[in-house]
């Protein structure tokens, strides 16, 4: 735990007059940043605010979006950000747009006119200057990571889902400070576990870890099977179990655009199958989700609390839950918060 | 991540940005379907009362008040449009204000807008039997010379028959949303068509009948009498009166009261952040194209029915109006028709509209309960779902219930009166108001990375439009405070005005206290992590 009080506890320190009863393990649990820099400095910042001991992402930590940021004359760029055509001098404007486009979870790509005409319409150079600037981002992640929580004792759990290319995983196994559950069970402290999964079922856009249902069971038992007590087990399936209330996302046609009714938008299930049957299966401590980042919530089923943090990345805010573990207990305690 | 059929398309994307393929990246909500959602919010159908209301702001033009709060309602929907370009996913209003003034404003607002968004599920259910219902029985009564129709349209719009109309639309919509409104969607999808056809005729009937190839005067007198037409403006007092600026504005807080409730299509949104300029676009086209149809009906019925006789039959007491109904525009319309298919026919829209504006205002006030909920400002059962259905229990039936109330008091007392909610749901406006006026000082580093960081000189835009949208809905807030005419200020309705903010507060304090017991505190649930 930090020694230095966050508002979130001091605030709960006034309205009760004895000091709060410490839980064994306090986990900040987040997911979907999709690559946006201010919401990784925050997550970096919530053991301080949220005195947390154990952090985690639940996936999809890489972005879905480059602005080429195009040099038109020496020294002038211009660049579509955000739907407006923004037009800047190299130096601070520059640096304040760049910063800009990271913070909404996008890779500036500084370039000439040519070069981005030869890219424009050839997806296989476009995915090949993605995995580029992912990769520098991701790297850049982990050592800033290092730097502000290495010999902390602050536990740093990160891992890939759908979105993410297998090269993330290689990267992250790099790192000193950051522990990646996907596809394992990790140790924590109080004698609970937890365990990752960051495949997800099959999804219009053919994702890098889109599976079928079958074969995503079947993963999810290969992990269970490392568990020595599912019920002391935090389960982190980065798909949400179908329709479980955590999984509901605009209906969408085949434009890939949402079904409107007279209602709004019409949402659907599009949960997993095969995440919603481990749930019902292992009865784990808790069931933690991402993916769907509309349906924010805490829910239950199968009489297993199960949570979605939600993602609101490209604004820059951080949603999160807030999990407290006791010893003798179990899990005591979960707050959805938003930073 | 949105859901999708599994038909393999290309990544939505936009000029100037490159994509790769990643889930949620979705396109923006048709501009259309903003604007047909707007229609729906609307509520063309109480261009009926909005009507039968001209006779108190003597001097008034309709066409021009309805102009002005056009050209308001646009002001109004620039801020509702704008603010959601810059959170594409949030939810709607309730997010924008607790963002951007304080989480406490936000609950406030947001429970006064479910509040009264709840009162009008309710009392759209009463206006259907009073202004649907009763003068369409009562035309084909008067057509059919039946006085069992004449009295089955008294019925509807007597307390019996607005609590029925009541009952009916709030059990109706709690019901079909319990269950999942997938059917009740493809129902109310082809209802619009149907709703379409009905406008369609009716601007034809009424444009016959002020071509005079319809005769109104004729078919008034001989349902009611040989000269009753000429009877009903004699029995007036003086509705010859001069144009009048003033009376012009007054009046147009009455359809500001139906156009400007568009913008609660502000919760749409998708990942493609190209500036989601459908929401605005979506909004502005519902703005215009229904201030244009209420421009042209209003134009229709003075031609068709004349504008003496319009304000003497409103203004005359019921013992020298020579029918045994109500004198509104719909009724008015099936004698000019004189057919009694054509009456039912000219009859389905407004039915059809104020039937549907329930489930509209019902689905706003459970999706706000959710999201309270969601946030710890509200007990976790309000986002309770159905095992087998998937819907929100609770919070449905909180919504019916409060909506239940308030078609009882409706419909058995007078305490309340058609605008008696557009005080109270002034108050959400005037927030977001003011939400987009100090968007861009209080949350620069967002501004300046938004959608809508645009600029006049050096003042940003969003803030002017707020200024003027502002100005706009305090002086109606002020009108309908003054001005009794409007209903909205008696005693209830003030009462309540206060009330529910005051319990919103009372709750959001209650609420942190409680949730702070609990080891969570909401103030720190929202608080921003700093940036180091």
């Amino acid at each position: 735990m930090s020694e230095t009080t966050g508002p979130y506890v001091r605030f709960c320190q006034t309205i009760h007059p004895l000091p709060l009863e410490a839980p064994d393990v306090r986990m900040y649990f987040c997911t979907d940043i999709h690559g946006s820099e201010r919401c990784w400095k925050k997550f970096l910042a919530t053991p301080k605010h949220y005195e947390c001991d154990t952090i985690v992402v639940g996936g999809d930590i890489t972005g879905k979006f480059i602005v080429p940021v195009i040099e038109t004359k020496r020294g002038k760029y211009k660049a579509r950000f955000a739907g407006i055509e923004r037009k800047v001098s190299s130096g601070s404007q520059l640096e304040n747009l760049l910063a800009m486009i990271g913070d909404a979870g996008e890779y500036a790509w500084l370039t000439t006119p040519d070069e981005f005409e030869s890219y424009a319409g050839d997806q296989d150079r476009i995915d090949d200057l993605f995995r580029t600037l992912i990769l520098k981002r991701v790297e850049r992640w982990i050592d800033m990571a290092e730097d502000r929580l290495g010999g902390t004792g602050v536990r740093v759990l990160i891992s890939g889902a759908n979105d993410d290319y297998f090269d993330v995983d290689d990267m992250l196994s790099r790192s000193s400070v950051i522990e990646d559950p996907n596809g394992t069970v990790i140790d924590l402290d109080g004698g609970f576990q937890m365990m990752g999964m960051g495949y997800g079922n099959i999804t219009p856009w053919a994702c890098p870890r889109d599976v079928s249902e079958e074969d995503l069971g079947r993963r999810i038992d290969e992990v269970m099977a490392k568990a020595t007590d599912p019920g002391k087990t935090i389960m982190s399936l980065h798909v949400p179990p179908y329709a479980s209330g955590l999984d509901y996302a605009p209906k969408l046609d085949e434009d890939l655009r949402a079904v409107v009714t007279s209602g709004g938008p019409q949402m659907v299930p599009v949960g997993s199958t095969a995440t919603r049957d481990a749930i019902a299966t292992y009865e784990p401590m808790l069931g933690l989700h991402g993916h769907i980042h509309e349906s924010r919530g805490v829910r239950e089923l199968a009489g297993v609390p199960i949570g979605n943090p939600g993602s609101e990345y490209s604004e820059g805010i951080l949603g999160g839950l807030l999990i407290d573990l006791d010893t003798r207990h179990g899990l005591v305690n979960t707050s959805l918060v938003r930073g | 991540m949105t859901a999708a059929p599994t038909v393999k398309t290309g990544v939505p994307t936009t000029a100037g940005v490159f994509t790769r393929a990643s889930s949620g990246l979705v396109r923006q909500v048709r501009t259309d379907d903003v604007m047909f959602y707007g229609w729906q919010q609307i509520a063309l159908g109480y261009i009926i009362f909005i009507v039968a209301a001209w006779q108190f702001y003597p001097g008034a033009s309709m066409e021009l008040a309805t102009l002005i709060a056009t050209v308001a309602g646009l002001f109004i929907a620039g801020c509702y449009g704008l603010l959601s370009m810059v959170y594409p996913r949030s939810g709607g209003d309730y997010v924008f204000m607790s963002r951007i003034l304080h989480p406490v404003a936000g609950i406030a607002l947001s429970m006064s807008l479910v509040f009264w968004q709840l009162f009008y599920t309710g009392v759209n259910g009463a206006f259907l039997s009073k202004f649907g219902i009763a003068p369409m029985l009562s035309s084909l009564g008067v057509q059919e010379h039946s006085a069992a129709l004449i009295g089955a349209g008294n019925w509807f719009a007597g307390k019996w028959g607005l609590f029925l109309g009541g009952v009916l639309v709030v059990g109706f919509f709690s019901f079909v949303q319990y269950r999942g409104a997938g059917v009740y969607f493809k129902v109310q999808r082809w209802a619009s068509y149907v709703t379409a056809f009905s406008l369609i005729v009716t601007f034809i009937t009424l444009a016959l009948a002020a071509t005079g190839v319809l005769d109104f005067h004729h078919n008034f007198d001989a349902a009611a009498g040989a000269g009753a037409y000429d009877g009903v403006i004699a029995a007036a007092a003086d509705t010859e009166h001069p144009f009048s600026l003033s009376q012009t504005v007054f009046f147009a807080a009455w359809p500001a009261f139906s156009l400007w409730f568009a913008v609660l299509s502000v919760s749409f949104g998708g990942e493609v952040k190209d500036g989601q300029r459908s929401q605005l676009r979506g909004m502005t086209l519902a703005i215009v194209t229904m201030g244009g149809a209420m421009m042209l009906l209003m134009f229709l019925y003075r031609m068709a029915f004349g504008s003496s006789f319009m304000l003497a039959s409103t203004e005359v007491t019921p013992d020298k109006f020579p029918l045994n109904a109500a004198p509104y525009v719909n009724l008015y319309t099936g004698i000019a028709g004189g057919n009694p298919i054509l009456t039912v026919v000219n009859s389905l829209w407004v039915l059809l509209l104020l039937f549907f504006v329930g489930a509209s205002s019902m689905i706003v006030a459970t999706r706000s309960m959710l999201a309270w909920s969601l946030d710890g400002m509200a007990p976790k059962w309000f986002s309770s779902v159905s095992a087998k259905f998937h819907t929100p229990t609770w919070a449905l039936a909180l919504s019916a219930a409060i909506a239940f109330v308030w078609v009882c008091l409706y419909a058995f007392t007078s305490s309340i009166l058609v605008l008696g909610g557009f005080l109270g749901q002034c108050i959400p406006f005037m927030g977001v108001c003011l939400a987009a006026i100090v968007f861009p000082f209080r949350r620069k580093r967002e501004f300046e990375s938004s959608p809508v960081a645009y600029r006049v000189g050096k003042v940003p835009v969003i803030s002017v439009i707020g200024v003027v949208a502002l100005i706009c809905v305090v002086f109606v807030f002020y009108r309908l405070l003054i001005d009794a005419a409007y209903g909205a200020n008696n005693h209830l309705s003030e009462v309540m005005t206060v009330a529910v903010t005051v319990f919103a507060v009372t709750w959001y304090l209650a609420f942190r206290i409680y949730r702070a017991r609990q080891g969570a505190d909401i103030k720190g649930q929202f608080s921003e992590i700093p940036v180091e």
